[in-house]
């Protein structure tokens, strides 16, 4: 679904139609871009021909009257010019980042809306190559780019004018080589474009090889396999510098010789004029203007062929863009449940029932949206207010399936989910959501203070509800220790605390929100002992007249639920209370014996260090 | 200052072999920045000599030259010969460029390489702790982006020489016209650079803030990005949003001011550029006025001033980059002075009797692992490791892989002290499987046949078997050619630890050292790998160490760690029969088994 299609190198303008609304704000911008462009590259066009005033009438004639006033208004024409560049860059800078400071808003935007889906099959690193990147090089399109295009174009067109004026044939030669140039250009651009793609790719084949190799050193160690490994290193290695040659092969064959092309240009200029000279038919200062014009005449040509070139290969980013602009929400409210219930931006709370917390799994069928194989064939089961579920098994297993589709981050593939006693997609997910406190395994906090990471899950609320939630999730201690108690801030991603207090503030976060629907997503399997500890000893208070799901690796947590649910390769496999799986003697009876063996085995161990202390002491 | 020449060093010797290409670089450089400049002082010629009549201001060779063709009216009267003479010049020119791209593309592609494969090479050999020690990322990114940037920097470098000898080329043809000329025109040489050398450090600061906020603005987006799950959970959409817009516009405003500056001293750089042809076009009109140099000499010093524009410019930026260049070579050069592990000295492995630890000692710092470890293993035994998790079993297999070095004590193989010991042979003949072990992203496979150059798909298939994961792997629809991994198949714990059995089995090693590696495998399929290792390892020595009692009794010799060494050792059943801890474990699990029975209900059976 990601895949970065090898996309099209056609120009499809459709695709690009649907990049032109974000221009409309700046269209006075554009104006005046467009302007400065054309009126600088006018400047750059004229300039030579003070070369041939001042030839033609001071030394020609002997003479250095008004070469004063002459020298003036070359200055005031060249601060002009200044003046012409410096709004051309102004305008263009405002272009480019508003039109990707609105694309990526609408990015964005889109991004909160889609469903957890979409997360699960695309990598993060993906979209936000597309919220960050390619929105750039969408602004860079239409400012900098658009405007060197015409800048180009149009210094071109008027040197080329103003050669055919002051002499049609020389005039006429000069741009059939430019064309026959510019073709060769665009043709040698083009191909240079494809081979830097392969070259890329190489590329990131060699990153992928340093971050596998690095990660697996252990291993390789352990086989023996280095020289192997070195080995195939060097096949990759090797690879990307011939990619990389050939694009450079390429370059240099051709550029140099595009360069002599336009130098034989001045040499043709220079040799037809010769006798035309002489039958004072021409005069210097025209052959001057000739051959400056020749002279810059290659820079137009490399910069436009290369501009209009990757404007088309831009196409591809285009089309991610759109393509992520489009990506359908997979869970949503339909039109109906909107109207009644609001969406995310206006919630129409006063319309929202209160929930009172049963969960009825009505002949569930489910697969994930990616996979064909069914991991719930018409399951049902119904969960009071306020009972408490487990979900058990290993890493992995697929614990976190029921919890999905409770959560709406899926919905069922057929059959229904009832919350009290309603389907739940009668309802608007922002009533559900309004109704879940959630602890997942890696606390996810966000950057900002340890007030703000706590209030995320009930704006209004008062500090002395974050205060008595962070008390009842043990973090009210340690937070008054923090240099600046509830105000501190805790970095990017919670990361000046460590992964325990993280977990705390997580645990008063879910508190405060408190949802009806408790969710806790392996939340002690990546805290210390300590945390662990206090985490398992307030759960039962947490789930206190909640429906509450806990997913758990430790069953030694969750032995007192009142239905748990043993997964394996993404079914269930077994069901019941602890007391009911036990008496089977399956694969939670051998499971929950193991576990406790390694506890006690541990426990056992640290008693014979205690005592050994203690004979020490 | 050490770390300096270390990687100025390093660079040095990276560029073996590319000397030739350095010297040919520089070369046709010169050359060509000569080919190059000579057509506009043959136009100037042109001008005053063919189609004005004043004497060739050329060498006496070429006048020589011209003269016995027939002087001026044999030019003016055959126009293909000066446009030969101009295409000549063109193409030795374009050929001048061709060798030059083909030195400095080789010296940096060479260099790329050998930077690429050296960096990588020397991770491999690096010690085990040095990798313990580094955080991956950060390696990644000295290898891909530090190594390109000092690989431009090289052929960069040869930008620089081209940039001086343009000038100077250019310079020393000027010079040769007219000294006054040329010294009008040389004022803005210094001129311009200082402009462009002190318009980059101005512009620096702006660009970092507006970096940084950028940089800000990914992480907020990252953040949001790696927890929908909180976002949706607590219904917070609309306030990322409104967040995301905030910084939006920070970032949005950062750069148009980096944008406004850009534009005043760009527009500022293209006004002294006109400025200096204003200055040279009037100096040489009235020099010229005044007889003092030829309009031909103007046209050449108008073109020379034209073609001199870009080098100028350019040369602040290429010394702002020298500097950035230094700090990623230094970065790159730490990485190659990681010490490397031995893998050429040391006898072949040979395995006939027994291994021993002979009082070893070892700690991480100040935590105590090992306080005088010893114990002997002999060959074609099973011998298990009982210990309190942490207790530094797995610290023990690493020890007799040489992944660490201890502090005192010897661990011998036949007697001979494993230090002694070829490290790659040792490492081959003893194979460790992992409790959580890393899989390759190739086929399944290739992963199992990791160490062999070509797989051997019978002996494959063979390991896969008794690893019990053959028709694991067969019901894939791939089979053998499933890829693992982010982009392939995800394989469970358990499939993960099977497919590493098999990859050690396909080793051949004579000792198999078992890293709790059968947690994640259910009890019958534990049951039948165990009873297919036995059959296929007969005279293979097995270490297993672990934490439960059954994955261990069956081992001919179990030892028992306990503060760092050994307390018991023998059979389950002599263990089982004695005082000591291992009884005690047994029971604590036998306690356990009748527990679990009783919270199953009194009238369980």
């Amino acid at each position: 679904m990601y895949d970065e299609h090898a996309l099209a190198d056609r120009f499809d303008i459709n695709e690009w139609k649907k990049i032109f609304p974000y221009l409309k704000p700046y269209k006075k911008e554009l104006a005046w871009l467009m302007f400065t462009c054309v009126f600088t590259a006018f400047f750059d066009a004229f300039f030579p021909l003070m070369t041939k005033y001042a030839i033609n009438t001071f030394i020609a004639q002997r003479t250095l009257d008004g070469i004063v006033a002459f020298t003036v208004v070359f200055i005031l024409l060249a601060v002009i010019q200044g003046w012409g560049s410096v709004v051309y860059s102004q305008k263009a800078i405002v272009i480019e980042m508003g039109i990707g400071r609105d694309m990526r808003y609408n990015l964005y935007r889109h991004i909160q809306e889609l469903s957890i889906e979409y997360f699960n099959v695309t990598p993060v690193g993906f979209i936000l190559a597309r919220v960050m990147n390619d929105t750039n090089s969408m602004g860079g399109m239409f400012s900098w780019r658009l405007a060197m295009i015409v800048f180009q174009g149009s210094y071109l067109i008027f040197i080329l004018v103003s050669m055919i004026l002051l002499d049609v044939k020389l005039g006429l030669i000069v741009t059939a080589v430019v064309i026959v140039l510019g073709v060769i250009t665009a043709y040698v651009q083009r191909r240079l474009i494809v081979l830097n793609r392969a070259a890329r790719k190489q590329n990131s084949k060699i990153t992928a090889a340093y971050n596998e190799y690095i990660t697996g050193a252990q291993t390789i160690k352990g086989l023996a396999g280095e020289e192997l490994i070195m080995a195939e290193f060097a096949g990759v290695n090797n690879d990307m510098k011939l990619k990389t040659m050939r694009v450079r092969n390429l370059e240099r064959t051709f550029m140099p010789l595009i360069a002599a092309g336009a130098s034989m240009c001045v040499a043709i200029v220079v040799s037809v004029s010769v006798p035309m000279v002489n039958n004072l038919a021409f005069d210097v200062g025209t052959l001057a203007v000739f051959i400056s014009y020749t002279f810059s005449i290659l820079g137009p040509i490399e910069q436009l062929c290369q501009c209009l070139n990757n404007t088309v290969s831009l196409q591809a980013n285009v089309e991610r863009v759109n393509h992520l602009m489009e990506a359908p929400v997979a869970v949503d409210d339909s039109e109906k449940v909107k109207n009644i219930y609001g969406d995310i931006y206006a919630p129409k709370t006063e319309n929202w029932e209160n929930i009172k917390g049963d969960i009825e799994f009505c002949n569930v069928s489910f697969r994930y949206p990616d996979s064909n194989r069914y991991v719930l064939e018409n399951f049902n089961l119904k969960i009071k207010a306020g009972t408490c579920v487990a979900i058990v098994g290993a890493t992995g297993a697929g614990k976190s399936t029921l919890v999905n589709l409770v959560c709406r981050f899926f919905e069922p593939t057929s059959g229904q989910i009832l919350i009290d006693g309603t389907d739940y997609r009668k309802r608007s997910l922002s009533w559900l959501e309004s109704n879940l406190s959630y602890v997942l395994q890696s606390p996810h906090l966000f950057s900002g203070t340890v007030l703000e990471n706590i209030k995320y899950a009930k704006p209004d609320a008062t500090m002395e509800q974050v205060i008595s939630a962070a008390k009842k999730a043990q973090a009210h201690d340690f937070i008054e220790k923090l240099p600046e108690g509830y105000n501190t801030d805790i970095g990017q991603g919670g990361d000046k605390l460590s992964t325990g207090q993280k977990q705390l503030i997580s645990i008063a976060r879910a508190i405060l929100a408190d949802g009806k629907i408790m969710v806790m997503d392996e939340a002690t399997s990546s805290v210390d002992t300590k945390t662990e500890q206090l985490i398992n000893a307030m759960t039962a208070d947490l789930l206190k007249d909640k429906t509450s799901f806990i997913i758990a690796h430790r069953l030694s947590t969750v032995k007192n639920a009142d239905i748990i649910i043993l997964v394996d390769e993404g079914k269930i496999i077994e069901m019941g209370t602890h007391r009911e799986l036990l008496r089977k003697g399956g694969a939670y009876y051998s499971l929950y014996t193991s576990q406790w063996e390694q506890d006690e085995q541990d426990k056992f161990f640290r008693n014979l260090e205690n005592k050994s202390d203690k004979i020490e002491e | 200052m050490k770390t300096k020449t270390n990687s100025f060093r390093y660079l040095l010797s990276q560029l073996k072999g590319s000397w030739g290409y350095i010297f040919m670089a520089i070369i046709f450089i010169v050359f060509g920045a000569f080919f190059e400049f000579l057509g506009p002082k043959l136009i100037g010629v042109t001008v005053d000599s063919v189609i004005g009549t004043a004497p060739f201001d050329l060498p006496q060779f070429a006048i020589d030259y011209i003269d016995s063709l027939g002087g001026r009216n044999f030019l003016v009267k055959n126009l293909a010969a000066l446009i030969a003479v101009f295409a000549v010049v063109a193409i030795l020119t374009a050929l001048c460029e061709m060798v030059r791209l083909y030195a400095s593309h080789n010296l940096g592609e060479n260099l790329g390489y050998n930077m690429r494969q050296s960096v990588f090479d020397h991770l491999q050999m690096a010690s085990f702790s040095y990798h313990k020690s580094v955080r991956t990322g950060d390696i990644i990114q000295r290898c891909s982006s530090d190594i390109d940037l000092v690989r431009n920097f090289v052929v960069e470098f040869t930008q620089l020489a081209r940039v001086i000898a343009k000038i100077a080329v250019a310079y020393w043809f000027m010079f040769g016209i007219s000294p006054k000329l040329a010294w009008i025109s040389f004022i803005s040489v210094p001129a311009i650079s200082i402009f462009s050398v002190s318009f980059n450090k101005k512009i620096s600061r702006e660009f970092t803030y507006a970096d940084e906020s950028e940089g800000d603005l990914q992480a907020l987006a990252q953040e949001n990005l790696s927890a929908p799950r909180v976002v949706r959970a607590f219904g917070r959409q609309k306030w990322e949003i409104d967040r995301f817009q905030q910084q939006n516009q920070e970032f949005t405003d950062r750069w148009v001011k980096v944008g406004d500056l850009l534009a005043v001293f760009w527009a500022g750089g293209d006004i002294l550029t006109v400025f200096q042809v204003i200055l040279v076009l009037c100096a040489s009109t009235v020099l010229a006025v005044n007889g003092e140099v030829t309009t031909g000499d103007m046209v050449s010093f108008m073109a020379f001033n034209g073609m001199l524009s870009w080098p100028i410019r350019s040369l602040g930026r290429i010394i702002g980059d020298l500097s950035k260049a230094t700090v990623a070579l230094g970065r790159i050069s730490e990485i190659t002075d990681a010490p490397l592990e031995d893998y050429n000295s040391g006898a072949e492995f040979k395995f006939e009797k027994d291994i021993v630890f002979e009082d070893v000692h070892f700690a991480f710092g100040d935590h105590v692992v090992f306080d005088g470890l010893s114990f002997r293993i002999e060959k074609g035994q099973t011998m298990a490791m009982l210990g309190a998790s942490g207790s530094g079993k797995s610290v023990m297999l690493a020890l007799l892989l040489r992944f660490y070095k201890p502090q005192s004590g010897r661990i011998l193989i036949d007697g001979v002290d494993i230090e002694n010991i070829n490290l790659h042979s040792l490492r081959r003949n003893m194979s460790l499987v992992m409790q959580e072990p890393f899989l390759f992203s190739k086929t399944i496979g290739e992963n199992i046949a990791i160490t062999d150059k070509k797989a051997d798909m019978a002996k494959v298939e063979y390991s896969a078997k008794i690893a019990c994961i053959h028709d694991s792997i067969l019901s894939f629809k791939d089979g053998y050619n499933t890829i693992v991994g982010e982009k392939g198949v995800t394989l469970s714990g358990g499939q993960k630890q099977r497919v590493a059995i098999a990859r050690t089995i396909y080793t051949g090693a004579e000792v198999v050292m078992f890293d709790d590696s059968l947690s994640a495998v259910d009890a019958v399929t534990d049951k039948a790998i165990r009873a297919n290792l036995a059959r296929h390892t007969k005279n293979t020595t097995c270490i297993i160490i672990g934490q439960r009692v059954n994955t261990l009794m069956q081992a001919d010799n179990i030892f028992v760690l306990d503060k760092g060494r050994i307390v018991q050792q023998g059979s389950h059943e002599y263990l089982s029969g004695v005082e000591g801890i291992y009884r005690e474990i047994v029971k604590i699990q036998q306690d356990i088994i009748e527990k679990t029975q009783a919270e199953a209900g009194e009238d369980y059976v």
